[in-house]
């Protein structure tokens, strides 16, 4: 009996032993700036990853704050995660840095032999397209979300204004749309509900003015002279300028000391907000918290149809360039971005539109706020700072102080605009020499 | 017989400690070099990679003319004819159309090209081959009718001759991936599992790599690097050298020889030198302090110049042999591309050359013709502010070093046919290798420093054991504080000002020396400025938070038990998180709702918007500064005023004294010591204020809020230049400093001396 209990004790110490040594297992690390709900979408999906590749053994480290200056520091101390998330804004500065791993190799041959994720014709190509440059690719894409309108459908009916039309509309119509919606409802002469929230982020500013058929960067990236203060965007802008001081929008300061534009427009205080697909995960949690809201969503508004366009941003998980195993850490990065990733975090969890086109159309037969962002892919641009290092941090912080320029500095939108381009040009200049 | 006790063990320590630092030198120094020249080498297979590429690209151009001109296949074959191994012309399946008299070999290449070619859009395709045991180079192009053009090339001899006579290394070629591969050349004969591990290491870091192997005995370095298919999607081979471990062991060795002949020489000289200095501290007492000293200051300065040497000459001279041996093979390899790229094509494709040039080897190209840039992947404005700082000839070349943008290159220059092709190596690891080699020797010459004090000390004070032995107990006690203070404040203040003078990316690997540069700029920055004087305006608070924390603490002094309550709450504010109570603020500050406009708005004062306008933020800002601040400055201010003894308020009442007078003529005079420390750590404190600006304004609006702590932040942390960030930071030191120096003699000597 001794002897049997003995072994038995063997065994299970020689089994601890053995699992301990964990022989051939590779250690990756993985970091994003998840949240908490994310990170536990994250995992589970590591967790599959490692059930199909037990030779890998994944650390999740996610950073929710101060994202950038943390893997940054891990880079160049040379201790850095294998795979890493990074928004397409900082794609160029991170490949001019070397910091990436060009994993179009990896990509073909974990392709051949069949691993998921490798496979670019599943993703829409506007999103391969903004992590490659020319034939290198540095990252693929996690998910995606377009700029568009979202719009109370309560406001529109109570008022019986008509809805914006899916399939486009031009800038007279939205201003007739917003007029209509706008009302001063306690007689002191100031409207307060108002037809739409002011589009003063860049992030929506720039793809506005590609709809007003203006561009804000030169083609080669090397200016902004000439195009982000061209006639036609000053003209653009003025036009919203206009619509604020009619009093068809809150002023910025007016909304956020009413609590922020998504209260307004959850309260019916303002008819339309031009934003991303990521405000669809606001909206659910607010009707999860019983709100009575009925939201639909449609373009924004052009100039002709000719120049209909949006942009669509998205942030693409990638290896960096002193990484040691970037076979596997590829391999991980696709497992990051492939079906069953997607389906995790963008049909279960609705975080966003799924960069696979397949899994997007499940999306949208799930939800119709989806449904139309979807159809935005279409004609939906890469954005501008996948292309060019001197948008982030450059020529965001410089569009918000022209904005505040003309907010509260009291300059017309020429100024302020000529002042932008301006500024940029000269970062560019100093960043070149 | 204690002092010769303790004087042996004086003179070994010193010894050991010397030798023990050259020891840890000499690893350090030759695991650096080793490393330097294994990267030295692979940067050689990077160049037979690119003169792979110019001649695949060399090729492609000469099949280019059918893209537009399908029919004139019989003159691209005639222009190739000399190399020509075999052409076939295939249908869209793979169905031989014509030969142009050519047979086939036994093993066409692999179908795989084929396909590519099927699906590709029409662009020539040229790649490296392995037919029959031979390397060849196959090109091919889809023509319009959908058939296909293969060209066996046999031109492959051309990439073994240049590793032969340009970079004097022996090319080995292996086709396949890196778990099946035939190899070009056998000798010599490797292991599968050597080379498998050499080639899945060189795929996974795509850059060459090295392993350690044996050829006939000797001690050898085998390097790998990848080479891609025409779509740069597969691999197709690998390229290896041998590298045999004699090239630079010369080198190596003078070097370490030099540092053990120092260690051995330096230390003697130490050992000796301490004993003379015994025995004549023994024979003169009187010996003046200072000579003691200088003479303790001899002892070490041998192994202080030796190391002072080799990290800052001769280490770097090494490197420096090996960086332009290295240099100059890629040059020639280069120049000859150049030439060769001359010969068949005009300056039109140089843009491309240079791109590609760029790719493989990572360095900066310049072709000029008639001193005009024809191309380059450097800005103009970087070309001309190219700074050379030594050049010689050397044949018909001239190589030397420049600085571009303050980064020290190696380049090497020649004229082509007209054109002069200059090529620039940055030399960012050999400058890392050295700092990092000087920053050590920087630290073991400090430690020596030390020691020079300890020896001297020791020396002269041998005849009293205690003496010594309490002095050692009591700096062991300190110890543990003043490596933390060393660690924590000295060290990073130090490294601080080293960063200021320098370019300073945490991820850029070359971080140049730029001298005042950051300084000269920060002198016409006027976003910095701007932030000092928001700062200085913002500082205003100080003066008017103490007042009132001032008249509190008179209350609360007066309210007896009921003080311990006012204490507590007055003091929440430092206890409580800043970002929690700035959020709070945030709600007290909103226009239309805040509380602070709804109690003004009872005097009929109008909304202000606090944070959002230009006019206000600051003074938002210093309104929270001055709550947060109340809670110490009360407290500190509680104990002055319990500190003041009654009797002089009692005098004062006898006399007859008013309210007033005796608070002018006796609290204030006497809080003076208690108000200049408020002051001075205060006006520190508003100097660095970050959590309010950083939750709420972010700098904002229009800058109106950008105060200096948060600029800092912003340089060192979102662009990522520490070192300028490092130079605002000591400007922002100097001026605290005199600030604080203005403030000690404004209050005078009295103020001050009651803490000493």
């Amino acid at each position: 009996m001794r002897r049997v209990r003995h072994s038995k004790a063997f065994l299970v110490i020689a089994i601890i032993l053995l699992s301990s040594l964990s022989i051939g297992v590779t250690k990756l690390r993985v970091t994003t700036w998840a949240g908490a709900e994310e990170a536990a979408l994250d995992e589970e999906i590591i967790a599959e990853f490692m059930r199909l590749n037990p030779e890998y053994e994944v650390t999740y480290e996610p950073v929710p704050g101060d994202y950038y200056q943390k893997i940054l520091t891990d880079i160049g101390a040379g201790t850095p995660p294998d795979v890493i998330l990074l928004d397409a804004e900082m794609i160029p500065a991170f490949v001019e840095g070397n910091y990436l791993t060009d994993i179009n190799p990896f990509i073909s041959r974990l392709n051949r032999d069949g691993a998921s994720g490798t496979n670019l014709a599943e993703y829409f190509p506007v999103l391969v397209d903004i992590f490659r440059s020319g034939r290198s690719l540095y990252a693929l894409p996690k998910d995606t979300s377009p700029i568009g309108i979202f719009y109370n459908k309560k406001v529109f009916d109570e008022l019986g204004v008509p809805y914006p039309p899916q399939e486009g509309w031009t800038l007279e119509e939205f201003a007739e749309t917003a007029r209509c919606l706008s009302k001063d409802t306690d007689g002191d002469g100031k409207n307060d509900v108002w037809g739409f929230a002011f589009p003063s982020w860049v992030g929506v500013v720039v793809p506005l003015l590609w709809a007003g058929g203006g561009e804000v960067f030169s083609p080669d990236f090397t200016q902004t002279s000439g195009y982000l203060n061209s006639d036609l965007n000053v003209k653009n802008y003025e036009f919203f300028m206009d619509l604020l001081s009619k009093g068809y929008a809150p002023s910025p300061q007016e909304a956020s000391s009413l609590g922020g534009t998504s209260a307004l427009f959850y309260t019916g205080k303002v008819g339309m907000t031009i934003t991303g697909r990521w405000f669809n995960v606001s909206i659910k949690g607010q009707i999860a918290k019983g709100a009575d809201l009925d939201v639909g969503a449609a373009p924004i508004p052009y100039a002709a149809p000719e120049n209909k366009a949006t942009v669509t941003y998205a942030s693409g998980w990638a290896v960096p360039a002193n990484a040691a195993d970037k076979s596997g850490a590829t391999m991980l990065a696709a497992f990051l971005s492939s079906e069953y990733a997607q389906k995790k975090r963008c049909l279960e969890g609705g975080l966003a539109i799924s960069a696979i086109k397949e899994i997007a159309e499940l999306q949208a037969e799930q939800d119709e706020l989806d449904a139309a962002f979807i159809k935005m892919l279409d004609f939906a641009r890469v954005p501008v700072g996948s292309q060019t290092k001197y948008y982030r941090p450059q020529f965001e912080d410089t569009w918000a102080e022209a904005f505040d320029r003309m907010n509260v500095g009291g300059e017309t939108v020429r100024q302020a605009m000529d002042w932008a381009a301006e500024t940029i040009d000269k970062y560019i200049e100093e960043g070149e020499n | 017989m204690r002092r010769y006790k303790t004087l042996v063990g004086l003179v070994v320590l010193a010894g050991l400690l010397i030798l023990s630092a050259f020891a840890i030198l000499n690893i350090y120094a030759k695991s650096s070099f080793e490393e330097f020249t294994a990267e030295s080498e692979a940067a050689l297979l990077k160049s037979l990679k690119l003169n792979y590429q110019n001649l695949t690209a060399e090729i492609d151009t000469k099949l280019n003319i059918l893209v537009d001109n399908p029919g004139s296949v019989n003159e691209v074959i005639q222009s190739l004819s000399d190399e020509i191994e075999y052409v076939g012309l295939f249908d869209y399946s793979g169905n031989l159309l014509r030969d142009f008299g050519y047979s086939s070999p036994a093993s066409l290449s692999s179908s795989l090209f084929f396909e590519n070619l099927t699906f590709s859009s029409g662009y020539p395709k040229t790649e490296m081959t392995l037919i029959d045991g031979r390397a060849y180079i196959q090109t091919g192009i889809l023509m319009l009718d959908d058939t296909i053009l293969l060209v066996v090339l046999d031109k492959f001899d051309g990439i073994t001759d240049k590793a032969n006579s340009i970079y004097e290394r022996m090319l080995n070629v292996y086709f396949g991936n890196e778990d099946d591969f035939a190899s070009l050349n056998a000798y010599p004969m490797l292991d599968y599992e050597t080379l498998n591990s050499l080639f899945t290491k060189t795929m996974n870091s795509q850059k060459p790599e090295a392993e350690e192997i044996s050829v006939e005995d000797e001690k050898a370095t085998l390097n790998a690097i990848a080479v891609y298919d025409s779509d740069n999607w597969e691999v197709i081979g690998f390229f290896t050298t041998i590298t045999e471990s004699s090239e630079w062991s010369e080198e190596s060795r003078s070097m370490l020889i030099f540092l053990w002949i120092s260690a051995f020489s330096s230390s003697v000289f130490a050992m000796l030198f301490l004993y003379l200095l015994f025995r004549r501290s023994q024979s003169s007492i009187k010996m003046k302090r200072s000579v003691r000293f200088l003479l303790g200051f001899i002892a070490y300065l041998p192994a202080i110049i030796l190391f002072g040497v080799f990290a800052f000459s001769l280490f770097g001279d090494s490197l420096s042999k090996v960086s332009s041996a290295v240099a100059l093979k890629n040059a020639k390899g280069w120049f000859s591309d150049a030439s060769s790229l001359l010969g068949y094509e005009s300056e039109r494709s140089l843009k491309e050359f240079v791109d590609r040039s760029k790719r493989v080897l990572s360095a900066s190209f310049i072709i000029k013709k008639d001193d005009n840039i024809v191309v380059s992947n450097l800005s103009e404005k970087r070309i001309a502010n190219l700074e050379i700082m030594n050049s010689f000839n050397q044949n018909d070349m001239e190589s030397g070093k420049a600085k571009v943008n303050d980064v020290v290159h190696t380049y090497v220059k020649k004229n082509i046919d007209g054109f002069e092709f200059t090529i620039l190596f940055e030399e960012t690891s050999r400058e890392n290798s050295i700092l990092s080699i000087q920053f050590f020797s920087i630290g073991a010459i400090l430690v020596l420093l030390v020691m020079v004090v300890v020896s001297t000390f020791i020396i002269s004070n041998i005849e009293s054991q205690t003496l010594i032995n309490r002095t050692l107990i009591g700096y062991g006690f300190l110890l543990p504080a003043l490596v933390h203070l060393v660690w924590w404040a000295v060290g990073p203040m130090g490294f601080a000002l080293f960063l200021a003078f320098r370019r300073w990316s945490i991820v850029d690997a070359a971080k140049p020396f730029v001298g005042f540069g950051n300084f000269i700029e920060l002198f016409s920055d006027l976003k910095f400025w701007n932030a000092m004087k928001n700062t200085a305006v913002y500082s205003i608070y100080v003066p008017i938070g103490m007042f009132i924390s001032l008249l509190l603490a008179i209350a609360v002094n007066k309210l007896g038990k009921l003080s311990i309550v006012l204490r507590v709450l007055y003091y929440l504010p430092v206890v409580t998180a800043g970002v929690a109570t700035t959020i709070v603020w945030r709600w007290i500050f909103n226009r239309d709702f805040g509380v602070l406009n709804f109690i003004l708005g009872l005097v009929g004062i109008k909304s202000i918007a606090w944070l959002e306008s230009p006019q206000f933020a600051l003074i938002s800002m210093m309104i929270i500064g001055i709550w947060s601040a109340i809670g110490s400055q009360l407290l500190i201010f509680l104990a002055g005023l319990q500190g003041i003894p009654k009797d002089f308020y009692d005098a004062a009442a006898v006399d007859g004294a008013s309210k007033p007078r005796i608070f002018w003529k006796i609290t204030l005079p006497l809080l003076k010591p208690t108000s200049l420390f408020v002051l001075v750590t205060s006006v520190i404190g508003s100097f660095q204020v970050f959590t309010p600006i950083y939750v709420l304004t972010q700098g904002g609006p229009l800058r109106s809020t950008d105060v200096v702590f948060y600029h800092i932040w912003q340089s060192a942390w979102v662009d990522m230049r520490m070192g300028y960030a490092a130079a605002q930071s000591w400007i922002l030191f100097l001026l605290l400093a005199a600030l604080t120096l203005v403030e000690f003699k404004l209050f005078g000597k009295e103020s001050w001396q009651a803490y000493f």
